[in-house]
Formats: structure tokens, sequence, C-alpha cells
């Protein structure tokens, strides 16, 4: 199926969080209570429509453990957007949501988006995190936040969406090299010329790079 | 050496299923253990055959010892205290789709128990970290031997012999190891080799073939008789094995890989889900055990280290002079010729050894545990 662009995303943060159940949510719109572990890393892929454009967005799913970022982060370069996702249910997965970002930031090109996701929001009773220290988080490192859950599907859609708008907006605004695939971002076959134009729906002003969402 | 071709000399001996049962068992019953003899029958194609006597033969190939099965267990209080104990507490809950589906709620949360039991006790006092995809290795031994003491001490000697590298605290070196697959994969097939390397999709595909011995990917209904069938052939051969398998597997799949766009997701994706129980595995076997014996670890080393797992950056092409190199694999030759090769090759692999036990601990420059110097094959 021919897209007017392709983004590549990468999705990161501890073992358990519930990456790989998002990115099924996503794509295949099913929630599997035990997912398999990711080992090493594996991959999804959806169209979605942005300002009337197809959009491939083409996920790549990370192992969680500390001893495969050494060989997971070869694949934050290529990548135009990022979720970074925690467990609401387990407070140090959230603690460790500083070392993500140093990893994420130093091994990435500098205008990758990240969003951050609390996941696992549908479990408010053993909640640990609360929502207004993830809001605080992403305000402080100007992420994109929201609060999502892969078994219910809330906020799944938003938070890919999201991320693609955000990724758009920049590519308006000439922050991409779209020229450079490095920086995660292909052109479709359907592109007939590197030039952009209209406004993308929902799209956010450059100033707004942090924002809270989602009703959890 | 076992990959000689000793066992062809009689090859009557295992042409039936009863045959090969009746040698195995006389193996087992030699004192000592005719350990050399029972390698080459997990080599062979289908393996030790029954669980029944895997549970005999895998623990005797490996050197397990009284000694091993009596030795003090830590308390779970001290299990808890160790530093991967949460993460393998989490892993093992997830392993669902690999316990037997008949087990009972209680059932399963012992197998649980028990599993996780076993894992802790065999990285507890060491210097081995645990890694996520080692959880599937544990489980596969464990419903072949039943027996807790047994699991932890076939294990521990795995960890020695072949896991070593994994468990270090990063996969740094395990990536290093997964390059061997190129100049393997080149030997095949250049123009497969080629393809592979344009479509930039580093090494990362073979990385749970390596780490879990496949078990993580074969989708297979208890018993694993294919997995424990690879498990025979792993635990008797070098650690490096289970990448030569993988370079086969992906030459054997030649066809449908060209016929995938040459692009890193696609690639990349068709490999993480190629695997099934239906493709001719013991073929594959023989011609990993073929690729072996023709390259071994210690002759690709230097050529496997100028890859580098990068799929973001286009890696040094090769450059080929001359006419290219025939797609009619190297491999598929030395089959076709394949008990000369038995016979030529027991001289050639008796020198290797030596050279690949040098050779390759040199290259991963491997920390040894704190207990390798308790031990010794007995």
């Amino acid at each position: 199926m021919s897209y007017a662009y392709l983004f590549k995303y990468i999705i990161i943060g501890d073992t358990g969080v519930g990456k790989s159940c998002l990115l099924l949510q996503f794509t295949d719109k099913r929630f599997q209570p035990v997912h398999d572990l990711t080992i090493g890393v594996e991959f999804g892929a959806r169209m979605i429509t942005i300002a009337g454009k197809q959009i491939k967005l083409q996920i790549w799913d990370t192992a969680g453990q500390e001893s495969f970022r050494s060989i997971t982060r070869s694949y934050y370069r290529g990548a135009a957007g990022a979720l970074l996702v925690y467990d609401i249910t387990r407070r140090d997965t959230f603690e460790h949501l500083t070392n993500w970002l140093e990893d994420a930031r130093q091994h990435s090109s500098s205008n990758m988006v990240i969003m951050l996701i609390g996941n696992k929001c549908d479990l408010e009773s053993r909640r640990e995190v609360k929502k207004e220290e993830g809001e605080a988080f992403a305000r402080e490192h100007g992420m994109i936040f929201m609060e999502a859950s892969a078994k219910t599907a809330q906020n799944v859609e938003e938070a890919f969406i999201n991320t693609a708008k955000e990724i758009y907006d920049k590519i308006q605004e000439g922050v991409f090299d779209i020229q450079n695939e490095a920086n995660g971002i292909k052109l479709g076959p359907e592109h007939a010329s590197p030039g952009v134009g209209g406004g993308g729906a929902g799209a956010r002003g450059p100033g707004s790079s942090s924002q809270s969402g989602g009703c959890c | 050496m076992y990959l000689k071709s000793e066992a062809l000399d009689d090859e009557d001996d295992i042409s039936s299923e009863k045959a090969k049962e009746d040698l195995i068992e006389s193996c087992l019953e030699a004192t000592p253990p005719n350990v050399e003899r029972l390698r080459q029958m997990c080599v062979l194609p289908r393996g030790i055959l029954t669980n029944r006597l895997r549970k005999k033969v895998w623990p005797a190939i490996l050197g397990v010892t009284e000694e091993d099965l009596s030795q003090a267990q830590p308390t779970d209080e001290e299990l808890r205290t160790h530093r991967d104990y949460n993460i393998v507490e989490l892993d093992v809950q997830r392993l669902l789709k690999r316990y037997p589906p008949d087990l009972s709620e209680e059932e399963r949360l012992n197998l649980e128990t028990s599993l996780k039991r076993i894992i802790m006790r065999t990285i507890f006092g060491t210097n081995y970290h645990y890694y996520q995809g080692f959880h599937d290795i544990a489980i596969t031994i464990h419903l072949v031997l039943v027996d807790e003491d047994l699991s932890v001490a076939v294990l521990k000697r795995l960890c020695q012999s072949h896991f070593h590298v994994f468990m270090m605290p990063t996969l740094v070196e395990t990536s290093e190891m997964l390059q061997f697959i190129y100049p393997l994969i080149d030997r095949c097939d250049p123009d497969l080799h080629d393809f592979l390397l344009r479509s930039n999709i580093g090494t990362m595909f073979a990385l749970p073939w390596l780490i879990t011995w496949y078990g993580h990917n074969i989708q297979e209904n208890v018993p694993y008789n294919l997995v424990v069938r690879l498990c025979d052939l792993f635990i008797a051969t070098d650690q490096h094995m289970p990448i030569y398998l993988g370079a086969a597997i992906v030459a054997s799949l030649t066809d449908q890989i060209f016929a995938q766009p040459e692009d890193q997701a696609e690639v990349h994706g068709f490999l993480n889900r190629c695997l099934n129980t239906s493709m001719p595995w013991e073929t594959l076997i023989n011609e990993a055990l073929d690729l072996y014996l023709q390259y071994p670890p210690a002759s690709i080393a230097s050529e496997a280290a100028t890859y580098r797992d990068r799929p973001d950056v286009d890696r040094p092409g090769k450059q080929r002079g001359g006419a290219t190199t025939s797609r009619t694999t190297k491999v598929n030759k030395a089959t076709e010729d394949n008990f000369k090769w038995w016979m030529t090759a027991g001289l050639v692999v008796s020198v290797a050894v030596v050279v690949i036990a040098v050779g390759v601990a040199k290259f991963y420059r491997v920390s040894l545990p704190a207990d390798e110097n308790k031990t010794s094959n007995s």
C-alpha cells in the first residue's frame, strides 16, 4: 500500500511495562494478558492518516532488560519517534526513566519526538505513580505525556498518532531533513516532490512541547 | 573427536530406533560412560530419541557428578536477595505458552516456583548475570530432566560450557559472537550475504536463536520434540553451533528472502517469523555440521570481527573480484560428498579444537565465573 511518509518509531522502557502489548493493541487491536518476552527487537507496522496523508508507522519494539540495551540502542539513531513507557503500578519503572531518556537522547537524532506513556492505567487500585508525577517529568524534559492502557485500549491510538502529528509538524516547519533517512522519515512512493504543504490536522505550535492527554 | 566418522563405521548399529536406543544404553552402562560415543549419538539424525534417555545422556556428557547433586542449597530467603530475583520472577510468569497445557492452576504455580528456584540456584554465588531468554532454556531442560537438583546441575555445567558469553553484564560479546553468521552465510551464498548486508538487518534476528537455543522462536506444543532434539545437538557440540545452524537455516530460505523487499524491517520481520516445526531440521543440522567442519570458529573469527551490528550504518562492503560465485551452496556440495568429508574432517577437527579453544577464549576475553575452578569435568 502506498504512503506519503514512513515514520520509524522505537518503543523503550523497563521490562514488563507493556511495550509489546501497546504495540499489539495499536497494530492488531487486541490484548494478550501474558505476552511473550521480546528478545532483541521485533517490529510492527500500521498505516494512519494525518492531514489527509497516508503515513506508515514502522515501530521497533525493544527488549527491556538492561543488558540488552547495549545492542538495541543502535536502533535509536534511525528513529523519528520514541515511545518511552513506564508502568504506573511499578514505581521502579518510573524511576528508571531518566536513564532511558539519557540513553535515547544520546543515541538518537536530536529532533526525535519522544512520547512518555504511563501504561496500565486501568489498574487504578495498584497505582504507585501519580499522574501528576508523569506530567511533571514530561514537562521537565520536553516530552508529550499520556497515561494509557494496552488492556482497555485507552489512549493507545492517541499515543501513537499524536507522536506522528508532532513529527509531521516538524516536517512542515522544516526541522527534519526528510531527504536523510537516518532521521527515521522516508518519503513514500506517492510523494512526487520533497516539498510538503498544508497544515496538519490537530497540529500544535512549536511552543507546546509538553502536553498531558487522556482521561486516566 | 566426536564429530568424526567413527559412528559411520558401524552405521547399521543405529539403523533402527531400537538399535540406537540399545547403543545409547550400552554407552551409558560402560564404566566410565562412553561420552564421546554419546556425543556422536546426539549429533546424528534424531539425536537421543527419548526424554527417558536424555535424562541420563545430558548429565553424562556434561560431566555432572554426585558431588554436584549433593551441593548445599541456598535458602529461598538467600535467593530473594539476589539482584536478578525480581526479573526472574516476572519472566517465569510470562512463560505460560511453554508450560504443558493440561496443568491445573496449582500445578502451574508449582512449576513456576520450581523454575524460579532452578534459575536462581544456577546463578547464585556466581558472576553470571541472568539474561532474558535463559528462562526459555531452563524450562526446556527442566521439563526433560524433571528433577530440580539435576536441572540445576546441568544448567550450571551449561553456563560454564555454553552460556557464559550471554551471562555477562551486557550483551556486547554476544553481539560479536552473532557476527559469525555473516562469514558463514557468505560461504553458503555470497549473493544472499550481500543482500542481507544491503538490507541492513544486522544480526539481531539471530539473537533469540542463539541465546534460547531456538526455544523462544519455535512454536511447539509440549512435548517439545524438536526443541529437545536441538538441545541434543547443542549440548554435544561447541557453543557456536546455534550460529552455524542459523546460517544453514538462512541459506535454506534464500529464495524466500530474495522475494522480500530489500528493507531492514521486512527482512528482519521475515526472519523473525520464519521458523516452524515442518522445516527439514535434520538436513539443516547436517548442513550446520558440514559448515562447522569446513569453517570452524577459529577460521572465521577475525573475519567475523569486521562486521558491526549497526543497522543504521552501512557496513564496509566486501570487494568481490573476478567471476561471481555460483549460487550453488558450498554446504550442499559438502553434503553430497558427506561420507568422505566425515572421514577427513576428523583429522582437521582434532587440530582445530585446540586452535578454537585458545583462539575463541582470547577473542571473547571471557571472564570465568567464581565457581568455575571448583568443578571439573569427570
